[in-house]
């Protein structure tokens, strides 16, 4: 059903017709319309991938640059399809969410919001160096004029900071990929996974590729930007944020790192550890905010450490779980993100101290949000649970002590929720803003169920993320 | 073939250039002046594109790449006058001898880079440099352009000097002045080491490397806008024609390598650094192109053919830039002001976008030419061997994201802008079209990767 660069392609005319047509109602459905268009394309192309095949399916290639032999192509495989999937499901969120809240210029915001999209969907589905960089660097320009344009009193700072970090960083990224060019042969991914070189050369290379991904993801202590990123974005867009731009980064890590495995095996139990203060470093910092969204903020920042933790383990169960726990963590975060955002919205307000016992007045939305903690927490039979086994159980088998550490995270996490839920939702007396909070209705009920719903089905059936990883093919499974 | 045929297009570039001098002369109709010049540049590039066959002997040597970047030269001096047309037919009566320097510039500068000797490179040198000078100071009412055509004769001067010096030095040793003779050359000598250093400071000064480069923000921002426009562009495609050949044709077995460093690494460092905190737009580009030349200038170090693929590319994009972004400064009413972007999405929105990609160029974001040809630079430099070199460039271009996308976030600032734009539909023109271009061979880069 469909070549690959089709999923890129709908957002983009999407956007282009945006540009040109200037009727507001049209804009407004039209994005709608290309966005659920995208959505139900990749949909029918995850479930046409053969999921035994371990090469490119559904691959399209052009001839870019005749004098370097240089095609642009896209495609699928096990590692990239789930990805492709969740920005396209994360992209109609975020439309549906911003015809509610953007109020001005919705039509450029809408055409930059489809073209952001169509450059991370391209990124993901690139099969070589080249235009995985190429994108990882075209989809900052969307970004930034998003935050920017249409995010709070400090948005300029905010952007200037994310690009400057992005764009700063992206230069060992370039490093790294000019050394697999020059010493692999190609900008394929094959000529990374083919490269023949000493350990201390490899390791190099390793480290630039770490250091630009974890800006993106981003891990303590590269978070500088995250904050105030997150924070001075218009809501849409921090879900688009955390859900999707911090999954270009691990995505970069689960695909590089079959390639350096000896690294991982030498040098992992250092950036396990890295990754793991980071995990609980942002957890206490999620402890102690009393801000909604900036603790979610972190609590986002908290999880991706765990997550990004799980491929350098070097174990299939730490990969496995790293590659679910993504897409998991993509659904949740946007659904907590949705929830401040309809606490916000006729309150103008983020500030937890002045909610108070809403669990009565507002019980579809604390059903939801209870749902959602739930599976934040890791109980068993939703999605999370899955995830945080598998990757608790790969850092376990990589460092004990490290799984401790891990395990006492966890719990943080679930301390940190529940005070939130408590104080939001259950404390008395209410107060003040809490009369002003509307319940969850019409259409924005549909999207809680289908995170809900979501939730339970991948926390049943995580085959249907992980049924192409079964084991961890090292070298791209050539080595 | 004689070597009049060869230069057939520079010939009747000269020879219409003064016949419209003279009738400009008589006839004082600036509109018809400013379309005739136009013209007879665009009739010496149909005659450069029809006469484009190799050809060399002693004085004379025309290259592929040298076909390549005489088109670009008469090229951008037809954007030039399209740019100058408005400004200078509206309050100059001097609009005739302004077509007449610019077309004798443009001359000179062919002639240059077709030029296999380097008595032919220094008379050509001086006959496109004098007019740069008078257009520098073209203004002879405003202080500031008397000041910036002063100091450039004053220092471009001692760069004649300097070239003259290693004329001498090459004629005292080989007894030729030709190209050829730099491969009699004796290394070991300090003189022979003496004709490539004062060579290569001359062409450093005409391309404001650092330390040559103190002349080119007081010029940049003394000189009219257009002017401006053609000293960041046309003399540093010949500058870095007449380079290509010295270093290709003439098959030197060593290279000033390590000075090429320095001043590459110098010109990146000094010219991002100090455009950091300008508020006044021609005075960043001025530091803006020292930092460009900065790292054109790294793919001196290559050798063969990677040398012309990485830099013929990096010059013709650079040029779109820099003429879209100078378009823009003239479209708007006082367009050298920083703060006069803010908002100037809202009163013209195309123009905005033009000023916003061709910024997005210069940064070398993709999906623009200007990053695909900083990659296909850095990648041939990375790949010959000097990677300290490149990732010094990688993180001057980060830090130049700063000050180019400051401007992209005025013009797209939510506030109410009080900017006038000149109506004037052949800037913008221009503008627009460098950003479609930059755009168009950004996604299809083919068009600029030439084989």
């Amino acid at each position: 059903m469909g070549q690959a660069y089709l999923t890129v392609l709908i957002p983009l005319i999407g956007a282009l017709v945006l540009v040109i047509v200037k009727n507001q109602s049209f804009q407004r459905a039209f994005a709608v319309l290309t966005s659920l268009l995208t959505l139900i394309l990749s949909l029918f192309q995850y479930t046409s991938l053969d999921r035994a095949n371990k090469g490119f399916q559904l691959l399209w290639e052009h001839l870019w640059i005749p004098s370097w032999n240089l095609s642009i192509s896209f495609g699928f495989d096990e590692l990239n399809a789930p990805f492709v999937l969740l920005t396209s499901f994360i992209t109609l969120i975020s439309v549906l969410l911003s015809l509610r809240t953007i109020e001005n210029n919705i039509g450029k915001y809408l055409a930059l919001l489809l073209l952001l999209s169509a450059s991370v969907n391209a990124y993901f589905l690139s099969t070589n160096f080249l235009f995985f960089f190429f994108f990882y660097e075209a989809m900052l320009i969307p970004s930034v004029l998003l935050i920017k344009l249409w995010g709070g009193r400090k948005a300029s700072e905010a952007a200037m900071k994310f690009l400057i970090y992005t764009f700063g960083f992206s230069i060992f990224l370039f490093a790294s990929i000019l050394a697999v060019y020059i010493f692999g042969g190609g900008f394929s991914f094959d000529s990374l996974y083919n490269l023949r070189l000493t350990s201390e050369s490899k390791m190099l290379i390793f480290m630039g590729f770490v250091l630009a991904f974890a800006v993106k993801i981003p891990i303590v202590p590269f978070h500088g930007w995250l904050r105030d990123a997150y924070y001075e974005a218009p809501m849409a867009i921090t879900i688009f944020l955390s859900a999707v731009l911090g999954k270009m980064g691990l995505y970069g890590l689960i695909r590089v790192s079959p390639a350096f495995y000896q690294q991982i095996l030498a040098y992992g139990d250092w950036l396990v550890g890295l990754c793991i203060f980071s995990f609980v470093y942002a957890a206490f910092l999620a402890l102690f905010e009393r801000d909604l969204k900036a603790m979610f903020a972190y609590m986002s920042l908290s999880h991706v450490g765990i997550i990004a933790a799980g491929v350098f383990t070097g174990n299939i169960l730490g990969f496995q779980g790293s590659l679910l726990q993504s897409i998991n963590h993509g659904i949740l975060s946007a659904a907590f993100f949705y929830v401040a955002e309809l606490l916000y919205r006729n309150t103008k307000s983020f500030d937890v101290e002045r909610f108070g016992a809403l669990s009565k007045k507002v019980p579809a939305m604390t059903f939801f949000a209870f749902a959602y903690l739930m599976a934040m927490g890791g109980f068993p039979g939703m999605n999370y649970f899955n995830g945080e086994l598998l990757l608790l159980s790969g850092i376990f088998n990589k460092n004990t002590l490290l799984g401790f550490i891990g395990v006492f995270g966890v719990a943080v996490g679930v301390v940190y929720l529940s005070w939130y839920f408590y104080r939001i939702f259950l404390r008395k007396p209410g107060k003040e803003l809490s009369t002003l909070v509307r319940d969850v209705r019409s259409w924005e009920l549909v999207i809680f169920s289908i995170l809900f719903v979501l939730s339970i089905y991948l926390g049943l059936n995580p085959d249907f993320i992980l049924s192409g990883v079964r084991e961890l093919t090292l070298f791209g499974g050539r080595g | 073939m004689s070597q009049y045929i060869a230069l057939v297009p520079e010939m009747a570039l000269l020879a219409l250039g003064v016949v419209l001098f003279l009738y400009g002369l008589i006839s004082k109709d600036n509109k018809k002046v400013f379309f005739l010049g136009i013209l007879s540049i665009a009739i010496s590039t149909a005659l450069a594109l029809m006469y484009s066959f190799e050809f060399s002997n002693s004085l004379i040597r025309i290259d592929i790449y040298t076909i390549i970047l005489r088109l670009l030269i008469l090229f951008t001096g037809i954007l030039i006058l399209m740019l100058s047309y408005d400004e200078l037919t509206r309050n100059n009566s001097m609009a005739n001898e302004y077509v007449f320097l610019i077309i004798l510039a443009l001359f000179g500068m062919n002639m240059m880079i077709a030029a296999n000797d380097l008595l032919i490179l220094y008379l050509s040198l001086e006959a496109f440099s004098l007019p740069l000078y008078l257009l520098a100071g073209f203004y002879i009412r405003n202080k500031q352009s008397v000041e910036a055509g002063l100091k450039y004769f004053i220092l471009g001067t001692v760069a004649s000097i300097l070239l003259i010096g290693s004329i001498v030095f090459l004629y005292a040793n080989t007894g030729s002045t030709s190209y050829e003779s730099f491969a009699a050359l004796r290394w070991d000598k300090l003189s022979s080491i003496l004709i490539l250093v004062f060579l290569l400071f001359t062409f450093a000064f005409k391309l404001s490397l650092v330390p040559f480069h103190a002349w080119a923000p007081d010029v940049y921002q003394g000189a009219p806008t257009p002017v401006t426009a053609f000293f960041s562009t046309a003399p540093k495609v010949a500058a870095f024609a007449v380079l290509i050949k010295v270093f290709l044709v003439s098959q030197l077995e060593i290279k000033p390598q390590t000075l090429i460093i320095i001043l590459s690494a110098l010109s990146m460092i000094v010219g991002n650094l100090l455009a950091l905190r300008q508020t006044n737009l021609k005075r960043l580009f001025a530091y803006s192109s020292i930092a460009h030349a900065g790292y054109m200038s790294m793919a001196l170090l290559l050798v063969d053919n990677t040398l012309i693929l990485s830099l013929i590319p990096y010059l013709i994009a650079y040029v779109f830039m820099n003429i879209g972004a100078f378009a823009v400064i003239l479209s708007i009413s006082g367009g050298e002001n920083i703060l006069n972007y803010r908002g100037l999405n809202k009163v013209n929105s195309l123009i905005a976008i033009s000023m916003a990609i061709i910024l997005i160029s210069l940064t070398g974001i993709p999906p623009t030419a200007g990053f695909i040809v900083k990659f296909n630079l850095f990648k041939n430099v990375f790949m010959a061997g000097y990677q300290g070199l490149v990732f010094l460039g990688l993180l001057m271009s980060v830090l130049s994201a700063y000050y180019y996308l400051r401007i992209v976030f005025y013009i797209y600032k939510d506030v109410p802008s009080r900017v006038s734009i000149n109506k004037n539909s052949l800037i913008s023109g221009v503008a627009l079209a460098s950003a479609v271009f930059l755009i168009l061979s950004g996604v299809i880069p083919s068009l600029l990767m030439i084989n």
